[in-house]
């Protein structure tokens, strides 16, 4: 009974809310070119074959087979006498040592980054929120340890806390999430941090604790989302450190292992040959890794302004 | 001030000392064996045994941690009852280490059979003469044990057990060794990284130190030009986008600092080669070193790693110093300079040139996080025999010692310079300075 009653009350609210939002969003047009850049990607992360026809592959089980879309080709598939082409009618961007077509890979790759980069800024948003909140929440003590070591870790250049991660552990996705966590999760709690200390001395604070809340239902429920904003834009930018890191990592040859056609790796093949006439791997992964970053950075500006029209 | 710099060096301290436990900690104590990642995985559990215990990799963390950041020749010195030394031999470019003996002399001692020691003396003038030892040198250990301690010929502090010829497993250039004689305890002896010696590397089997100088100074090099080059012009472009707030001039060179930022270095980089190395054919598009003088017989060799490092501070220092700038240019004492009739240069120069520096010229300092990560790749692009290329190479081979100290290195350098770009600040702001 309840739900019913609040669904039509709800929906129109927030429909009416979103579309304020986008409206704001679509106003500058920084954000617009953003969107775009990001859409583009994701679309081609999507497309790249006829995976959402078919879900089960999405787990990537050896006996699915799927039809390349937007990719045109598969990411691993060389075509014989077809090394180092430029780009014609077959191959819209040439092929590689391999004889594997660039864009294949180009696009391919985007499934990887777009898959990596927001699950370790995920990671890194739950590391850093939560020690940032409590330092924020709880002051004294934990404030004063917690803050020392990370502001002692962000005075660490992160190429080198990427660079030692990946010399220990090997290159896999899993180092690379655990990489850009270390590195990200100290930028994110300063600012939770601050965004707490701000947050703490408001009312409705005082009335939860009054109510007699745990501190952890405080700082989850009544702190966490009021602070959404702020932490949202910091994600986004984020989002693009986190691709351009993977695509540096890889364009120092440790990313991913071969033959994974993540845009770093093919930058790294592509440029053997770049002094040999044959720019065209180089300059798909870097144009590739260089729009993406730069789109999520302009939907960040884009998100800020925002944000700052409502302040 | 003095207060507050004392405070600026112990967050130094703490900043250095919790890197190196992360540093130490993800390169050897994490899970990644470093035997099999330095020999290949071919070796036998024998091999990897006598490799682990000959490098003290079988140590627990924390005496592992404290022999490298401080050496162990003091923990040697303990168990050999005399002092040790280390002496540099020019014409093989290696370090051994002795023990001296009460006359003076440095000996190291060898065994082949676990019953005969032998003494390998060394005089002054790095004569050697080798001596059989009588059966008397072995003294009981705490539990009965005849042992014998001395340095061996790998540099390593040994505790031989008389009558055990033990094996031990070496790889040489050429296939792996099998010596017997071997000693049962091993301290490998370093100074320390604090003392200047961060071990030998694993895969070269060379001192890190060796080669970490020349890298330091090459990059010092090439840092140094680009920080020359960048910090006038982006500080004149800063000033001038700002001074012309909102016109085109400011909209071009704001949008054009955004892409420059956003940008990753070896994006840019490549963008670089390939104008101006392959469709233009000016500039050579990598770094050949020959000699040690290549870098002034052909410094247009420079000319693209420079200009890569520039665009990637350029843009960030730029955008600074025109919100420093904008900033100035509405206050109060500026506006009534100008009410006063003073002239557009006179304001800009004599009034608000001060103020408008002072963010950007920290922020500079303070950026050298960002710089060494630029570093890394455009030494790595352009093949630039520097501290970066070093790092990386290291970190591709996992050459545990050599990232190590090289990661520790910049990360130094990189909080120096925090510290510095913190006291000028003070020194620039008094408003801040007594907070």
């Amino acid at each position: 009974m309840v739900n019913a009653q609040s669904v039509p009350f709800t929906r129109p609210a927030r429909e009416s809310k979103l579309r304020a939002a986008l409206g704001n969003l679509i106003g500058s047009p920084a954000a617009v070119v953003g969107l775009a850049l990001v859409l583009f990607w994701i679309i081609m992360a999507l497309g790249a074959d006829d995976l959402l026809v078919r879900p089960d592959c999405w787990a990537a089980s050896s006996d699915c087979t799927t039809t390349p879309l937007l990719a045109r080709y598969d990411a691993q598939q060389s075509f014989r006498g077809q090394v180092l082409k430029p780009p014609s009618a077959e191959h819209w961007i040439g092929t590689d040592r391999q004889a594997r077509d660039i864009w294949a890979r180009t696009v391919y790759g985007s499934r990887i980054v777009l898959l990596l980069a927001p699950i370790s800024v995920i990671v890194a948003l739950l590391v850093g929120g939560s020690l940032g909140l409590m330092a924020g929440y709880f002051g004294g003590w934990v404030d004063e340890v917690v803050m020392r070591i990370l502001d002692a870790m962000i005075g660490i250049p992160s190429i080198l806390l990427y660079l030692v991660i990946l010399a220990a552990l090997g290159p896999s996705p899993l180092t690379i999430v655990l990489a850009v966590t270390v590195t990200g999760a100290p930028g994110i709690a300063k600012l939770v941090r601050s965004l707490t200390l701000d947050i703490k001395t408001r009312d409705y604070i005082a009335a939860a604790q009054t109510r007699g809340e745990s501190p952890w239902y405080i700082m989850f429920v009544e702190i966490l989302p009021n602070a959404r904003g702020p932490i949202l834009i910091d994600a986004m930018l984020r989002m693009g450190y986190a691709v351009f890191a993977m695509g540096t990592l890889g364009f120092l040859g440790l990313g991913l292992p071969p033959p994974s056609p993540d845009w770093g790796s093919i930058v790294n093949a592509g440029r053997a040959q770049l002094l040999g006439g044959h720019p065209w791997g180089a300059l798909a992964g870097s144009i590739a890794t260089a729009t993406l970053v730069l789109g999520l950075n302009l939907l960040a500006d884009g998100l800020q302004e925002q944000l700052n029209r409502y302040r | 001030m003095t207060n507050f710099i004392f405070r600026k060096f112990f967050s130094l301290g703490l900043t250095l000392f919790l890197a190196s436990i992360l540093v130490f900690f993800f390169l050897e104590i994490a899970p990644g064996n470093i035997a099999i990642n330095s020999l290949g995985n071919t070796i036998t559990p024998e091999q990897e045994a006598s490799f682990n215990a000959q490098n003290g990799l079988d140590q627990p963390p924390l005496v592992r941690y404290i022999r490298w950041l401080i050496g162990s020749d003091w923990q040697a010195t303990q168990q050999l009852g005399r002092p040790v030394q280390r002496i540099y031999d020019a014409e093989s470019r290696q370090y051994s280490w002795w023990v001296v003996g009460a006359d003076g002399a440095l000996t190291q001692n060898y065994t082949e059979d676990g019953e005969t020691m032998i003494s390998v003396r060394r005089d002054s003038a790095g004569k050697i003469t080798e001596q059989r030892l009588g059966p008397e040198v072995w003294k009981k250990d705490a539990e009965g044990f005849p042992v014998f301690w001395g340095i061996n010929r790998e540099n390593q502090a040994s505790m031989w057990v008389r009558g055990q010829s033990l094996e031990s497993w070496t790889l040489t250039k050429a296939a792996w060794k099998n010596t017997a004689g071997a000693p049962r305890k091993y301290i490998p002896l370093q100074m320390g990284l604090l003392r200047g010696d961060p071990g030998v590397s694993f895969f070269t089997g060379r001192p890190v130190i060796e080669s970490l100088l020349t890298r330091i100074k090459n990059t010092l090099i090439l840092a140094g030009i680009a920080f020359i080059v960048v910090m006038p012009l982006a500080l004149a472009l800063g000033l001038l986008a700002g001074l012309n707030e909102g016109k085109w001039v400011d909209r071009l060179l704001s949008t054009l600092s955004l892409l420059a930022t956003g940008t990753p270095e070896f994006v840019s980089a490549i963008a670089l080669i390939l104008v101006f190395a392959v469709w233009l054919e000016l500039l050579p598009g990598a770094v050949v070193i020959t000699n040690d003088n290549s870098l002034f017989e052909r410094p247009q060799m420079l000319i693209l790693p420079i200009a890569t490092l520039t665009l990637i501070e350029l843009g960030y220092v730029l955008r600074i110093t025109r919100t420093s700038m904008v900033e100035v240019m509405r206050t109060n004492y500026i506006r009534t300079a100008q009410l006063k009739g003073l002239s557009k240069w006179s304001i800009v120069f004599r009034h608000a040139l001060k103020n408008a520096l002072m963010a950007p010229i920290t922020i500079i300092i303070q950026h050298v996080n960002w710089l060494i990560g630029g570093i890394v790749v455009v030494e790595s692009v352009f093949g630039y025999p520097g501290l970066g290329s070093y790092v990386r190479e290291a970190a591709l081979f996992k050459d545990v010692f050599a990232v190590e100290a090289a990661a520790m290195v910049f990360i130094l350098i990189s909080v120096m310079t925090q510290l510095f770009a913190d006291v000028i600040y003070t020194w620039l702001n008094p408003r801040i300075r007594y907070q």
